[in-house]
């Protein structure tokens, strides 16, 4: 009995192994062995990355995994949190902070243009939701660190509050509950705050429609903790009830330029980034949005990942929009300057969130 | 060694290779294949390979020959420099990537976090030596046998250190049998398992407690900081030398490692032999019993300092191994010193004692830098603000699990179990084995293709 307990045992694990091993190797291929090693610095590592890629249901076992390990009590997987009904991405306070660089890119840019400059560092839900995680990953203190980057601004350079409207709001859908990015409901909260100081009055949200781009949305921070009790997003747009005022938009990146007659691309709903349904994301280094309103003023955006979702709010003031991603003009190697004079705007308006922003490397370009 | 393309590339390839290998081949793939291994983690550690062995066999000869001569006393000296000079030039831990070169302020030998093996083969080869230096057994001739002893892979990780009389009868006629490979299957998915579940949740839980500076850190955080890595400490390398033992079962050799449950110990010196087995053997066989010669109490002192300095040095050539191993030392002293009176106490209160010093000086084990091991030494005494503790729930929710499996297996619970031979009925044992290794097979998969880290860390 015990001989034959044994050989089931040794025969049912090579069983199970090998057949793994063999579709692994001859029945996958989601994912081709040179993309992975032309991103690997090994080839040892572009190896184990391909097995793990390719292994059959990768997904299910990942899901199992978090699920198990969500079962036995664990919150934290990798950068991600798991809250009782969202999954929160971390600050990633371990790494170099550049606020104080990047702030002092902003005031070099502001000393050299007359037109006025906004800044609005908005906060992650990390922050706005810091009561749900452990102090000791140190999300609770982004109003302290979007207040410190304030007081280092140059006088000239007016900061826009967003913490506070996004804060009060925190019952309401301001952040999508499996990807780091405030939803469309967040952005207008931030909008109707910023356009005051912009000089505008607030388009009231009773003059939109809501469509619900996409009911089943599972985000980035989904895609890498696989938390089963999380509910999928529902990704939402707000179209004028009116005629819309987008008349042209034209995209600039290094090696294509696209143009298209709206600010969503319900293309991206087909691919795996569906939040890129909001001007495709940040694929392009300049975006010039145009719109039917003559004579209105022009506004040059300095932009972050979040600034595609509020972008759609402010065409309802200026006649021309500009945004410009520092970080694509630096993996362009240009300047602001070779693609924007910011002399020609009347404003401009610097959208980033915190996290991204003490983090950033690339706001040289901007001098 | 326990990544997903080992669990499941390597390991059936070497197993059905080994399988079906003529008997006089088995030791040169077994070579070939620990060649590869090193080759994959970084192909610089086959010098440390090359030597190791070229040394082992040669001094062993050399030695042989000369013993009773002046000349086996020179030829062990160069066996053990040679040895010693291959250990710390490519001994490097992925914990803190300390090795030998980075301690002098130099450029590391080494570019991946690990060279294999660095810290294991040369202590067969100097053992090796050794025993023939001490006619414990003559040199052997055949030089895959001396080669597949030193470089025996499955050992690369965290050992078991093994004594070459105890193999070489296994490693010349190696027995492979369902039984065997059974066991190997076994062994293989609890050290995994253990790696995977334990150790590093212990080690995250070590970060996330030092992710908080030592001055605001709460004094019950602290204390579950230093519990987890006393926990990680043990369970990477137990894991391992579990996983090495299996691997050796599916090739027919029993290597005689069982699971060891540090918590039953009522001594530091009990502590550190169940910690780590076969390390505290080594020591203490070739360290300890050379300086210990006439037992009087300066040379027991010398022979504690110098094994457990030496020893602690296994876990990674830097100053917190040299700071772990001098609290150690100086606990065990005055566990000497104070024999009698603590003989004395209840054995809980033994046991409590030696609990609390033990998590006291474990943070020297986890900071390179002394003064931020005291620093946090203090904070577990209330050295810092702990007026708001919001981060010891969390933990404790957090890392629960893992914890108190830990806890259980660390205090012997697998022994036990076989002790009472609690599942000694046949059929229950038929029917639980076959299901218990495949489902720890799903676990391990689980964790392995969600990127749960599998290197071994010291």
């Amino acid at each position: 009995m015990k001989k034959f307990s044994d050989a089931i045992t040794v025969v049912a694990f090579f069983a199970i192994i090998i057949m793994f091993a063999v579709s692994t190797l001859f029945f996958q291929g989601n994912v081709s062995f040179d993309d992975l090693a032309k991103n690997s610095i090994t080839t040892k590592e572009a190896c184990s990355e391909y097995v793990v890629q390719n292994f059959p249901m990768n997904s299910n076992w990942r899901s199992m995994f978090t699920n198990l390990m969500v079962f036995a009590g664990r919150k934290r997987f990798g950068d991600t949190f798991v809250t009782d009904d969202r999954l929160v991405k971390l600050s990633d306070f371990h790494g170099v902070d550049h606020t104080i660089e990047n702030v002092a890119y902003i005031n070099e840019l502001a000393a050299n243009t007359d037109s006025p400059i906004y800044m609005m560092l908005a906060p992650t839900a990390g922050g706005v939701y810091s009561a749900d995680i452990p102090d000791l990953f140190g999300s609770g203190g982004q109003r302290e660190r979007i207040n410190e980057a304030y007081m280092q601004l140059d006088k000239r350079i007016i900061s826009i509050d967003a913490f506070y409207p996004l804060y009060s709001a925190r019952d309401e859908y301001v952040y999508y509950r499996t990807e780091d990015l405030w939803t469309s409901f967040g952005a207008y909260y931030a909008y109707t705050e910023s356009v005051g100081q912009l000089g505008f009055s607030s388009v009231n949200l009773d003059n939109y429609d809501q469509e619900y781009a996409d009911a089943n949305f599972t985000g980035s921070l989904y895609n890498k903790a696989m938390v089963g009790s999380i509910e999928p997003d529902r990704i939402r747009i707000f179209r004028s009830k009116y005629q819309s005022p987008v008349t042209k938009v034209e995209m600039f990146g290094a090696s294509d330029e696209r143009e298209a007659e709206s600010v969503y691309f319900r293309s991206a709903l087909k691919s795996a980034k569906k939040t890129d349904i909001f001007l495709l994301g940040n694929k392009y280094f300049k975006t010039d949005i145009y719109t039917d309103i003559k004579d209105g003023p022009r506004l040059l955006m300095i932009k972050g990942s979040f600034a595609n979702t509020i972008a759609p709010f402010y065409t309802a003031h200026y006649s021309k929009i500009t945004m410009v991603d520092p970080n694509k003009l630096k993996q362009a190697d240009m300047k602001l300057l070779d693609v924007v004079d910011p002399d020609d705007y009347d404003q401009i308006l610097v959208i980033f969130d915190i996290d991204s922003f003490s983090r950033a490397a690339f706001f040289d370009v901007l001098t | 060694m326990s990544d997903i393309s080992f669990l499941y590339f390597f390991l059936p390839v070497f197993t059905g290779l080994y399988l079906i290998t003529p008997k006089v081949l088995k030791r040169s793939l077994v070579l070939l294949a620990g060649a590869g291994v090193i080759v994959w983690a970084d192909p610089i550690g086959l010098i440390p390979m090359a030597v190791c062995i070229l040394s082992g066999y040669l001094f062993g000869i050399f030695i042989h020959n000369f013993r009773e001569q002046v000349l086996g006393k020179v030829f062990l000296g160069l066996e053990i420099a040679v040895n010693v000079a291959a250990f710390l030039l490519f001994h490097r831990t992925a914990f803190d990537g300390a090795d030998f070169m980075t301690l002098l302020g130099q450029k590391s030998m080494i570019k991946s976090a690990a060279a294999v093996g660095a810290s294991v083969m040369p202590l067969h080869s100097m053992a090796y030596c050794i025993d023939i230096y001490r006619n414990k057994y003559v040199a052997e001739h055949r030089f895959t046998t001396v080669a597949e002893y030193i470089a025996f892979f499955p050992t690369f990780g965290a050992g078991p250190i093994l004594s070459f009389d105890k193999m070489k009868s296994q490693l010349e006629e190696p027995k492979p049998s369902f039984e065997k490979c059974a066991v190997g299957v076994r062994m293989l998915m609890v050290g995994l398992i253990m790696k995977l579940f334990i150790s590093n949740a212990m080690d995250d839980l070590w970060h996330d407690v030092t992710d908080i500076s030592p001055e605001s850190l709460p004094v019950v955080t602290a204390w579950l900081g230093s519990l987890g890595f006393a926990m990680f400490f043990y369970f990477e390398v137990c894991a391992f030398s579990c996983m090495a033992c299996g691997l050796a079962s599916l090739m027919g050799i029993d290597l005689g490692y069982n699971l060891p449950g540090p918590l039953n110990s009522q001594s530091f010196r009990g502590l550190c032999r169940r910690a780590n087995p076969s390390l505290y053997r080594w020591s203490r066989n070739y360290i300890y019993n050379s300086i210990m010669r006439d037992g009087n109490g300066f040379s027991e002192f010398t022979a504690i300092m110098f094994s457990v300095m030496l020893a602690g040095l296994w876990y990674g050539v830097s100053m917190r191994s040299v700071m772990f191993a001098a609290a150690l030392i100086i606990m065990m002293s005055l566990e000497k010193i104070m024999e009698r009176p603590l003989k004395k106490l209840p054995a809980l209160v033994r046991y409590i004692i030696l609990i609390f010093l033990a998590l006291v000086i474990m943070p020297f084990m986890a900071f390179s830098v002394p003064a931020e091991a005291l620093l946090y030494i203090a904070a577990m005494f209330g050295g810092g603000d702990n007026t708001l503790d919001t981060s010891s729930s969390y933990l404790l929710g957090n890392y629960c699990f893992p914890m108190i499996t830990g806890l259980v297996v660390s205090l012997g619970l697998f022994g036990y179990l076989k002790r009472k031979k609690l599942f000694n009925n046949e059929y229950l044992t038929t029917i639980i084995q076959p299901v218990w290794v495949i489902a720890l097979l799903i676990l391990c998969t689980a964790f392995l293709v969600a990127g749960e880290n599998c290197i071994y860390m010291f």
